[in-house]
């Protein structure tokens, strides 16, 4: 071998080794945790990664006319509109006086729980200095766009809180703002007239007239479970699975607990509190929330931002259908996260995922639900119903499993008229004795929100 | 230029840069060993800023490998061998076997100043699995000794499973509570533990100690916030307790993340006391103050079964 081969080789080592080098320096990576992120680890449920957008949707549209007050009549045009809202930008933010505005041709959008006033960036389109300045604190439930016909502009958007008591006013700029809002204020066909409700605690707009609804028979399939303990717990080969006395199955290690129900609809966690911190605030309590959820793709159905419960740190998102909320029971169509400190605490969902429609449109019957004027008239001469307890009126769902008691994979869902009183949703139709259809079923035992 | 003196070039060129990818390569490993030394070093200065003096504690923690179990039935031979003891008067229930109350025929009259194995020493003759047992102390408030069970020589801390709790009237032992983990299993892999710098910086972040404080006892053993079920398997992690100027006891898992466990010893007893079913004159003021998280709790069930 002579000395020309000998350099050959040399350099071919050399260049080897740096290319080595080069490679072991990029793959390098300290082992400290080795078990939360873990790649392949699959985590998710099944469903989809929603922002606030998709998740805060007003409960109504209310059209404040000379005529009277109108609501659109299909959620399918309320979406729509809403949608068009949200591309308009709003700015100049200032403290307003309290209450909300009265005898005005105005626009109002009804939110189903108080927001604080940061989601408005993410509901609206606010522009970017205001952004910087700073949204003045406080949160709002109605939004009020005050028209002035005469100068065909609006003067004035307001955002009053659930109890009038927290009002914020804005200007809005945006070139067909005002023409959309008239023109829905005089084209009432797509509309039905609504009436008011109010106490001291809030103020509901619902359906003058009767309305007419249809049932729905859907199918449900479960969600693994799997992907849903991969995702809250540490460490899943340290969790155990056991039966509990009362029948339901229990996975737990040594500082959080799930708990799935006996038939495997609907699940609880929750978890051990360590040490001390302050607490989330409203605005943290969704983004939260909503970040926990998103993390394994937990929205399965249709789930709209429902309740902000500020004293014990809970929100809750409400499982929608066609445009109106599932209301009970609720650990079938309700997401409910609570905080505690900083930390999460409880986490109660259903467990499965609506497949499929079950029966043809034909199939589904009409169901007349009462006329607002009439529920409205009963929850007055109902000695158990204390007025100034009503916190909201609404048309909703109700689930009912087509066998009773067992394993169930389908589900009528039955409108209703429903009235929520200390937090609870309570199906008021045998109050209302005029749905034959659900005459007999069992009273409805909600669970607390 | 010839081939073979360009070949020398590379040759000289490749061997700079290997040299400094190497050197590269080492200080990268070398960064993330010195960031565990260096994370416990500054955990130490801040605590000796403070003045808090960890001269005592252990100097480092071994892995350890987490545990599970479940609360075992008392069989019929440890029924027998209860019964072949004089002096003891055992009531089990057996809808419910997991739990022993045995009521001593004679009353061992104890001594203020009497430790653990003293106590031990004397009720030992009455008790089954005694050995299994680690003193924790006397409490005055409510009358009884606790003693938690080991495992390993490790002590499982506040488990409702794995628990001797003798019951005191006027000084002397009348009777006593039992429950215990059977199928003890450990974990095939053990796990990194936070070493004790960490752990007491944990106490000191969260405000549990201040300056000037001592800690005078440091030990792993095993604890579970979830005690759940009666019946199900109950994970549990190692667990410091460390002991703050001779009295104050924290306890701070031992996992990477180290968290602050809020233990509550009087409220420990109560329920224990009630799971037992043993009725106090004593206790009548501090059952009432649990009513309320027990009847919250036993709402909740009831919502998920709806």
């Amino acid at each position: 071998m002579n000395f020309e081969t000998l350099k050959s080789i040399i350099l071919f080592i050399l260049i080897m080794l740096s290319l080595f080098l080069t490679v072991a320096l990029w793959n390098y990576q300290p082992n400290h945790d080795r078990v939360e992120d873990d790649m392949g680890v699959n985590t998710d449920v099944g469903g989809l990664e929603q922002t606030m957008t998709d998740i805060i949707q007003p409960s109504n549209i209310v059209f404040h006319t000379s005529t009277g007050d109108y609501g659109f009549k299909k959620s399918q045009d309320e979406a729509l509109f809403y949608q068009q809202m949200q591309n308009w930008t709003l700015y100049n933010f200032e403290p307003a006086k309290n209450g909300f505005p009265e005898g005005e041709v105005m626009s109002e959008v009804v939110f189903p729980t108080g927001l604080p006033i940061q989601t408005l960036s993410s509901i609206f389109t606010v522009s970017e200095e205001e952004q910087e300045i700073g949204l003045p604190a406080g949160n709002f439930k109605h939004i009020f766009f005050i028209m002035d016909e005469s100068k065909e502009s609006i003067t004035e958007v307001r955002f009053v809180s659930k109890d009038g008591e927290n009002a914020i006013r804005a200007q809005v700029q945006a070139t067909d703002a005002f023409a959309n809002l008239i023109s829905q204020h005089q084209s009432l066909e797509n509309k039905q007239a609504l009436i008011k409700y109010e106490n001291k605690n809030t103020r509901i707009f619902i359906p003058k007239n009767e309305v007419i609804m249809t049932d729905h028979f859907i199918s449900v399939t479960p969600l693994e479970v799997e992907p849903l303990l991969h995702a809250l717990f540490d460490d899943v080969s340290r969790v155990k699975k056991s039966k509990r006395s009362d029948g339901t199955t229990s996975f737990s290690d040594y500082d959080s607990e799930m708990i799935i129900a006996e038939d495997g609809k609907s699940m609880r966690l929750e978890r051990a509190l360590f040490g001390k911190g302050t607490f989330l605030n409203n605005y943290e309590l969704i983004s939260e929330s909503m970040a926990m959820v998103n993390n394994h793709k937990g929205w399965t159905d249709d789930y709209y931002l429902f309740d902000l419960d500020t004293s014990n740190h809970q929100v809750s998102y409400r499982m929608d259908y066609d445009g109106y909320p599932v209301l009970s029971p609720s650990r079938l169509s309700e997401i409910t996260v609570q905080y505690r400190q900083e930390e999460l605490y409880r986490y109660k969902r259903p467990l499965y995922d609506i497949k499929k429609v079950y029966a043809q449109e034909e199939d589904e019957r009409k169901i007349v639900l009462d006329s607002g004027e009439s529920v409205l008239e009963v929850l007055e001469n109902t000695p158990s119903i204390n007025q100034e307890k009503i916190q909201d009126i609404s048309i909703g769902y109700r689930l009912i499993p087509s066998n009773p008691g067992k394993q169930n994979i389908f589900y009528t869902l039955m409108p209703a008229w429903y009235v929520k009183q200390n937090g609870k949703w309570e199906n008021i139709s045998e109050k209302l004795e005029t749905i034959p259809l659900t005459k007999g079923a069992d009273q409805d035992a909600m669970g607390a929100n | 230029m010839q081939w073979g003196q360009i070949k020398t070039l590379f040759i000289l060129s490749f061997l700079i840069l290997d040299l400094f990818l190497l050197q590269q390569f080492l200080t990268k490993t070398d960064d993330t060993e010195l960031e565990q030394l260096d994370e416990n070093t500054s955990a130490a200065e801040q605590l000796s800023l403070e003045n808090i003096d960890i001269s005592d504690i252990p100097e480092e923690q071994p892995p350890m490998a987490f545990i599970n179990g479940r609360r075992a039935d008392f069989t019929e031979e440890d029924l027998k061998a209860l019964e072949a003891m004089e002096g003891v008067d055992p009531q089990l229930d057996t809808q419910n076997p997991n739990s022993l109350y045995v009521k001593l025929k004679e009353p061992i009259p104890i001594g203020e100043e009497d430790d653990g194995e003293a106590i031990m020493a004397k009720a030992e003759d009455y008790v089954i699995y005694d050995d299994q047992y680690s003193y924790w102390g006397k409490n005055d408030e409510h009358d009884v000794i606790l003693f938690f069970q080991k495992s390993n020589n490790s002590t499982i801390y506040f488990n409702e499973s794995g628990l001797l709790m003798f019951l005191v009237e006027n000084g002397e032992i009348t009777g006593y509570y039992q429950t215990r983990l059977g199928d003890i299993e450990k974990e095939s892999e053990k796990s990194e533990l936070l070493q004790p710098v960490q752990a007491v910086y944990q106490l000191y972040d969260n405000g549990e100690i201040s300056s000037e404080d001592k800690i005078t006892d440091m030990i792993v053993g095993y604890h579970s916030q979830i005690q759940g079920d009666s019946n199900g398997i109950q994970v549990f992690a190692p667990t410091w307790k460390i002991t703050v100027n001779n009295e104050d006891i924290h306890f701070v898992t031992a996992t990477t993340e180290g968290r602050v466990v809020e233990v509550n010893e009087n409220e420990f007893i109560t329920k224990a006391l009630q799971s037992a079913g043993i009725e106090r004159t004593q206790d009548v003021n501090q059952a009432e103050s649990v009513q309320e998280p027990e009847s919250e709790s036993a709402q909740e069930t009831e919502n998920n079964n709806e």
